[in-house]
């Protein structure tokens, strides 16, 4: 898989590996062959052993529930990375005010993330996640915990943002309207195996399997 | 047309029975604990704890269940980690095992505690070595805790560990986050009402330790007589220091539980902002 330009999304039925990948990626689960790497930094090489530890990779990531620490507020949620990262008092909290007011959510700075709406658990999310000023950013079903009203709403504000962070992502979905409205290249898992990758266009015009005829097929 | 007879109405025959059942049970529980204060008066139980059999007690008897308390936490806690983190054989089987303690009869595991600790028990020999002989001594007190009361600690500590969602662990590592920052900045928190459940049961069990401290650890005056054993003793004499002594653990008792599932469990309990609702 090669991301380039706008995000790259992941696609499959289920069973078919999705998650797993995303947690090779991560570091958390160790492939057994191949090579993973972004920008210059080899995350891991089987040839060569290299395997860097989860907290190594510095890789953005957005779980699908947004897995917000509940222990914690908003902003300190937003601070964990940075704490983990040795830096000063002073720079942290002038950076978690900086992606408040970047995110629009200096609002909730002090509240408990139980207490948000999906709209919003994403948004502190995504801050957190870009907190560690990540080399790269992993989305694993954004939009899938919202209903269809907050949906269309954050699928807009997510490739705003997407557009204006301009980082390697890999975007794992369910949902056709993400891909066509986010993605700009697809690649389909299907039993562990990559069926077929491209354009969102390539894809919508001949898809190899009937799981990506079914995904692709217009709304009626 | 019917006419509606409601079955739930709380006057139905069948209402009245359960709840007199329920209240009848209820009554023959809490009755002990009731005559237990009622029967006395407080210059009685101020008089009767008086007696020399009552401070030496109280004495080791606290200092023999923070000891056992702090030993517990230290080595339960990651003990508990990794039986709810592990998918091996072995773990689930070692949990079973951890059980045991918790449903044998003390005085079984006094016995034990002889086989195995005691001056002719399996390790009596390399304890001999050593110079110490654990046996009916204070540290005899604090292994007969450990043995009855660790296990409520694990048991519950386990359960909690294994609640705390996966997903969360693996965002805070690729937050940045060492494996022993995660564990103590994200599950520890997270599993923390189950952590301080289990403390408590463990805490409270070990100050309630009887049988097997009797059998291991001997009922020494000043040596080895916890709080129950001194109130075992005083039954044979004078049966106003027994009932002094039983007030007073009772009240030790509501104090320490209350401190831990209150104040404490809100100090570390989940976030929550100054004036949102509980």
């Amino acid at each position: 898989m090669h991301l380039r330009g706008r995000p790259l999304a992941l696609i499959g039925p289920n069973g078919a590996g999705k998650t797993t990948c995303v947690k090779m990626l991560l570091g958390i689960h160790r492939p057994d062959a191949g090579r993973i790497e972004v920008g210059k930094r080899v995350f891991f090489d089987a040839r060569s052993g290299v395997n860097l530890a989860p907290e190594a990779r510095r890789i953005g990531y957005m779980p699908q529930n947004y897995g917000l620490f509940d222990h914690m507020s908003v902003q300190a949620n937003i601070a964990f990375g940075m704490a983990s990262l040795k830096k000063s008092k002073a720079e942290i909290a002038e950076r978690v005010q900086q992606l408040l007011a970047e995110l629009d959510i200096s609002a909730l700075a002090r509240r408990a993330p139980a207490s948000l709406s999906g709209g919003e658990k994403q948004r502190v999310a995504l801050a957190r996640a870009l907190a560690i000023d990540p080399c790269a950013l992993l989305l694993d079903e954004p939009l899938a915990a919202l209903d269809r009203g907050a949906r269309r709403r954050t699928r807009d504000y997510l490739r705003d943002s997407l557009d204006r962070l301009n980082l390697p992502t890999l975007l794992v979905t369910h949902d056709p309207a993400d891909v066509r409205a986010l993605c700009a290249q697809v690649v389909a898992l299907e039993d562990g195996a990559l069926i077929q990758h491209g354009s969102v266009a390539e894809l919508e015009r001949a898809p190899k399997t009937t799981f990506l005829e079914d995904f692709f097929r217009p709304d009626p | 047309m019917f006419t509606h007879t409601p079955k739930n109405g709380p006057s139905h025959p069948a209402n009245l029975l359960i709840r007199a059942a329920a209240g009848i049970f209820l009554a023959f529980l809490l009755l002990p604990l009731l005559a237990l204060g009622a029967t006395t008066t407080p210059a009685e139980l101020f008089a009767a704890l008086k007696d020399p059999l009552v401070w030496p007690a109280v004495r080791i008897s606290i200092l023999t269940t923070a000891i056992s308390f702090a030993i517990t936490l230290l080595f339960g806690t990651p003990l508990s980690w990794l039986l709810a983190r592990s998918r091996s054989r072995w773990a689930r089987a070692f949990e079973s095992l951890l059980e045991l303690p918790i449903v044998l009869p003390p005085a079984v595991i006094g016995v034990a505690l002889l086989m195995a600790y005691g001056r002719r028990g399996w390790l009596g020999g390399f304890f001999d070595t050593l110079g110490w002989s654990p046996g009916f001594s204070l540290s005899a007190v604090i292994f007969a805790q450990l043995v009855v009361a660790a296990p409520f600690f694990i048991q519950s500590a386990t359960a909690a560990f294994r609640q705390v969602d996966d997903e969360l662990l693996i965002v805070a590592r690729t937050l940045g986050a060492s494996p022993m920052r995660t564990f103590m900045r994200v599950a520890v928190p997270l599993a923390l009402p189950g952590l301080l459940n289990g403390a408590a049961l463990m805490w409270a069990r070990a100050l309630g330790e009887f049988g097997a401290t009797l059998f291991f650890a001997g009922n020494l005056s000043g040596h080895t007589q916890t709080m129950p054993l001194a109130i075992y003793s005083a039954l044979e004499s004078d049966l106003r220091v027994a009932q002094a002594m039983s007030v007073l653990l009772v009240a030790v008792a509501i104090l320490l539980l209350s401190a831990l599932r209150g104040p404490i469990a809100a100090r570390f309990g989940p976030y929550r902002p100054q004036g949102e609702p509980a």
